[in-house]
Order: structure tokens, then C-alpha cells, then sequence
């Protein structure tokens, strides 16, 4: 059976409140996902992009059963992804592994690398042969063995996120999380990461959720593309429609902010301002106090989704 | 402060020297107790009033004293005790402290202030004086120097893992674990204390100068250690009315004490240094 992840009008909230002196308390609640609706299969690589503080890793963190939830549903396979993995944390993480930002910050420093895969492979009492299983992996992930006794401060960057993603594959998951798995690689590591990320999802029929700020590494790797903004997503759709033909103005905006080496042409209105606070969200549309189109009418109500085919925006202006 | 001794060594000898001189300087002691009996040439206990008072010769290496005793061989015997106090000294506070520290550390509030007033109303008494007061309710001797060292020494560990304890649950690499299904148990033994525990182990080894000094002082005091047993602490106190006419008495004793802080404390800061906290 093919496993599917789905999450319905998922809100993530955090208490920010401020404990003022003696027994005041200024409530306040930083919304970091608002209303989110998605669904990720497992012969897919789905990237999720934003800018600083748009969601993108409370979104990914929430997936993987870290973060809990203030209203909505995130399931998997129909089971509440925070019940699943509170009450079957073993089961839980063979369905959904997580590799993170910084490779040797996800490695424990204290064990060697065949430590790390052993430590993973003790919990799987259906494995057997956890040498065997190690060359396995190893070879997956193009890790050559004898680097196994080295401890993390003694391997490279893609030495460590190669053995990250070993670990993760140890537990033969049906989704991985990728949050930021990149950006602290050098721009050759990057590629041939995101190429292993690739071939590993076709071959192991495994869904990545690709959770990313580079929309470079998303367009060559990603077959749908999540648009974050504020916690809201602003646009998906296929990865090649979404970054070619962009609908909503802040796709258009971060389309823009990608240099291109031999194109000089700088761009029509760009958005101006910061990112608004989402602890005081403002009315209406997040992105209308920064957009060149915006009007009344998006400062007044947030606009819903348009579904065009496979694609889907909210903006009232296309 | 340690550094500032070791620097002109590190600059003759290169790096890790400190380690190495420490060991040598700990592992020598070491010898001495375990090979007592054949190191001393007297029987350390042995009374002879008619040779009391000897300075230094080559018969008596380091004189004798009041009693007639050969200082040499009271200073060989009293090593066993002396490493044993500073041992235990250090090893029960450290359990202690570090347990505690954990706990604290890895969250659910209540415990962890209800552990961090603890700590502070311990923090709130000087801490020799705690000690000996803790002695003074009890028997003096030694099982009650090391009860008394434990109630006082596991807040410097207690804070110090706690601390450590707030920045590496927080690291990627237990989030991994977490993600991983591992159990509570297994994340704090294997991902959260193993990096938590190095600035502990290198306070550990400069720890330990601080439990022999004070079981010397307090047996200085007389509310440790009880004579006739030879401890370096015991062994100055006894020879203080003499320091002006038999300084040897109380002299190498005291050198005793200096050299085998000065070891672990070269080994605390080369650790330091090797595993890269503190200044240096």
C-alpha cells in the first residue's frame, strides 16, 4: 500500500507569552502555520520554499511528529501524525525520517559512524546481519566503509550528511524530511546530494519533502513546489509551471531575487519591507503591505485558493 | 590561572605536554601507594624517641619527626590515603552532581528549579565551613569527610551538566534521535551525557586538587582523617609547632600535596585545552 501524508487546515501555534513582573503575563500567540492543506505521496520529491520564518521548518518539524499542532489534521496514512508518533515512536520513525541543516551538528560527536548506523539498526529486530545491513547502506548513499571509524569531526561535510542520510535510511522510511539539508554544503556537494536524494526517492519509492530556500536546487530536483508565506501557502503546483509562469506576486518576487550568471535585466517592482511579524498577523493578505498590486479590497479579507488544473494560488489579482 | 604556569612549557615541549607531565606526576604517585611497604624503608608507625627530630640525612631521607617516625616513609604510606580521599572525593560528588545536573537540564520545570534552589542555598554557605559543619554533626573521619564532600562538591557538577545539558538537547543530533524513536532513557545516556559530561571531567581533574586540599585542612583541623594514620594534611598540622626548629616535618607533606595537585592540574588543562573548553 502506498503511504500518503495529508494535512487538513493544519494551524501550529506557539505561546510566546511574555511574563511580565509579579503575576501579569501579556499573552501573546505566534502563528506559524495558518490553514494549511497539502498532500505528499510517496513517488514524489515536493519542495517546500520561503523566505526566514515562513513556516517552512515548523511545517516539516510538525510532519515528523516534533511540533504539535494547534487545530487541523496532519495524518498519515489517516492516523493523526501527533498520536502515531507519541504512541508508536518505533513504528512512527520507520514511516518518516528527518535529515537536517547541519550535517556534522546531526551526528552524535561521540560516536564513530558505524556507531551511529549500529545504534539505529539494535531498535530493528528484523534485521539480522547488521554488517551486511551497513555495506548496504553504505553503498546506497556512496559512503565509502572504512570511513565508518572515523568520528564525525573527522569527516567532511558530505561525508556527514551522507551518513545522516544512511542513518535515516536504516529505518526504511516511506517519507523523508529534508529540512534545509543543503544549504550548508558547498555549491558541488549540494549537487551531488540532491542527485543521491533523487536517485534514493526513485528507487526506494521513498517521498521527499524537501524543505529549502535555494529555489535553484528546487527547480532541478523537485517535482512540485510548496510557496510558503507567513505560514500560509501562497502557490503549488508542478515545479516547472509554478517557477516558469508564476501567479502570485511573491512567487514572481522570489523568482526574481534567483541571480542568473549573463542576465543583467533587473526586475519590475520588487517587494519592498520586511517580512510582517506573525505574531501580529495583519488583516487580510500577509504580503499586501510589500506588494506592487495590492489594493484594498487584499488588505480587507485573506483570499482564497484558485485551483487551475494541478495549480493552485491565492491571490484575487490573477 | 594554570595556563599561565604551563604556557613557557608548551611553548619547550609542544602540545599535549601537559597531559603527558601530569601523567607521569599522578601515575608516580600512584606507584608510591600501591608499592608502599617496599618503597618506605620504616615501618611508618614505628615510635623511636631517642632519634626524634632528625633533619634530613641518608638515613632518614626526610628526617623524623616529634615521635621519631621517618617522615619519608609516613609521606609514601599516606599517598594511599591521600589518593583515596581525593578519588572518592571526587568520584561520589561528580555521580551526584551530574545526575542531578541531567535531570535539571533535560526539562520538566518543577524538578529542575525545585534541584536549582537546592543548589543555591548549598551555594549560599562558604563551602568549607558547610563541610565541617556537616562533619561536626557526625563523627569526625573519613566516611563522614567524604558524606560531607559529596553534600557540598555535586553543585559545581550539577551546574556545570545542567548548562551543558540546556545547549545539547537542543542539538540536531538529539532532534535526529528524537526523529529516530529512540526512548527518553537512551537519549540521555547515549546522545545527551556523553557531550555534556567534558567540561565536568575537566573540572573533575582540577576538582580533585580542591577535595585533597580540603581533606587536608580538615584533617589539619582534626576532623578528618585521626592520627596515628599518616595523611599529608595531618602529617602538617602535627609538624606546625615545630616549623621553626624541624621544618622538614611539616615541608614534605606539603610538597607532597603541591606536586600531585600540580599534576592534576596539568591534566585538567590539557584536557581543557584537547577537548576545547575554557579559555587558554
Amino acid at each position: 500500500m502506498s503511504s500518503v501524508i495529508r494535512t487538513q487546515d493544519l494551524c501550529i501555534e506557539y505561546d510566546v507569552s511574555e511574563r511580565g513582573l509579579f503575576f501579569t503575563k501579556r499573552h501573546r500567540i505566534l502563528r506559524a502555520i495558518v490553514d494549511v492543506s497539502l498532500e505528499f505521496r510517496t513517488d514524489e520529491i515536493v519542495g517546500i520554499v520561503g523566505e526566514s520564518g515562513c513556516g517552512k521548518s515548523t511545517l516539516g518539524g510538525s510532519l515528523a511528529g516534533m511540533v504539535p499542532k494547534a487545530t487541523g489534521s496532519a495524518t498519515l496514512n489517516d492516523r493523526e501524525i501527533e498520536e502515531f508518533a507519541r504512541n508508536d515512536k518505533v513504528d512512527f520513525s520507520r514511516q518518516v525520517q528527518m535529515i537536517f541543516q547541519h550535517p556534522r551538528g546531526s551526528l552524535n560527536p561521540v560516536l564513530t559512524g558505524r556507531a551511529t548506523l549500529f545504534e539505529v539498526l539494535r531498535r530493528l529486530p528484523d534485521v539480522k546481519d547488521h554488517a551486511a545491513r551497513v555495506s548496504e547502506l553504505c553503498e546506497q548513499v556512496g559512503l565509502s566503509e572504512d570511513l565508518l571509524d572515523r568520528r564525525p569531526a573527522q569527516l567532511s561535510g558530505g561525508q556527514c550528511q551522507r551518513l545522516s542520510i544512511a542513518r535515516a535510511l536504516a529505518m526504511e522510511p516511506k517519507f523523508l524530511i529534508c529540512d534545509e539539508s543543503i544549504a550548508a554544503l558547498d555549491v558541488s556537494i549540494q549537487a551531488q546530494i540532491i542527485n543521491l536524494l533523487s536517485d534514493l526517492s526513485r528507487s526506494l519509492g521513498m517521498g521527499i519533502i524537501f524543505i529549502s530556500h535555494d529555489l535553484n536546487a528546487i527547480r532541478h530536483f523537485c517535482d512540485r513546489v510548496v510557496v510558503l508565506y507567513l505560514g500560509r501557502v501562497v502557490e503549488l503546483g508542478p515545479t516547472s509551471e509554478v517557477l516558469t509562469d508564476p501567479r502570485h506576486p511573491y512567487t514572481k518576487a522570489l523568482g526574481r531575487a534567483i541571480p542568473n550568471i549573463g542576465e543583467f535585466a533587473l526586475p519590475d517592482p520588487e517587494l519592498t519591507g520586511e517580512i510582517p511579524s506573525p505574531i501580529d498577523r495583519p488583516s487580510g493578505c500577509a504580503l499586501a503591505a510589500r506588494c506592487p498590486v495590492a489594493e484594498a479590497r487584499c488588505r480587507s479579507a485573506v483570499p482564497p485558493h484558485t485551483t487551475e488544473g494541478n495549480r493552485a494560488f491565492a491571490c484575487i489579482h490573477t | 590561572m594554570i595556563g599561565t604556569v604551563t604556557a613557557p612549557i608548551r611553548l619547550v615541549f609542544g602540545q599535549g605536554v601537559e597531559i603527558a607531565l601530569g601523567t607521569i606526576i599522578v601515575v608516580t604517585f600512584l606507584i608510591l601507594a600501591a608499592f608502599a611497604p617496599f618503597i618506605a624503608p620504616y615501618d611508618p608507625d614505628f615510635l623511636n624517641l631517642g632519634a626524634s627530630l632528625k633533619p634530613p640525612s641518608a638515613e632518614h631521607w626526610f628526617g623524623t619527626d616529634m615521635l621519631g617516625r621517618d617522615v619519608f616513609s609516613r609521606v609514601v604510606f599516606a599517598t594511599r590515603i591521600d589518593l583515596l580521599m581525593g578519588t572518592v572525593g571526587v568520584l561520589l560528588p561528580m555521580i551526584l552532581g551530574s545526575t542531578a545536573g541531567l535531570i535539571a537540564g533535560y526539562g520538566w520545570g518543577w524538578v529542575d528549579a525545585l534541584i536549582m534552589r537546592l543548589v543555591d542555598v548549598v551555594l549560599a554557605f562558604p563551602w568549607l565551613i558547610l563541610m565541617m559543619a556537616i562533619i561536626a554533626v557526625y563523627s569526625p573521619g573519613l566516611v563522614s569527610f567524604f558524606f560531607a564532600v559529596t553534600m557540598v562538591g555535586w553543585v559545581s557538577y550539577a551546574r556545570l551538566v545542567r548548562a551543558r545539558v540546556r545547549v545539547v538537547k537542543r542539538a540536531d543530533y538529539v532532534k535526529s534521535a528524537r526523529v529516530l524513536g529512540y526512548g527518553h532513557a537512551r537519549i540521555l545516556t547515549r546522545h545527551i551525557l556523553p557531550n555534556a559530561m567534558v567540561p565536568a571531567l575537566v573540572f573533575a581533574a582540577s576538582d580533585f586538587v580542591l577535595v585533597l586540599t580540603a581533606g587536608s585542612a580538615v584533617s589539619y583541623l582534626g576532623m578528618g582523617v585521626q592520627p596515628p594514620t599518616a595523611e599529608w594534611g595531618l602529617m602538617i598540622a602535627e609538624g606546625r609547632n615545630f616549623i621553626t626548629t624541624a621544618w622538614w616535618i611539616p615541608f614534605f607533606p606539603g610538597m607532597a600535596i603541591v606536586l600531585l595537585a600540580f599534576g592534576f592540574s596539568l591534566i585538567a588543562d590539557g584536557l581543557s585545552l584537547k577537548l576545547g573548553v575554557g579559555d587558554a
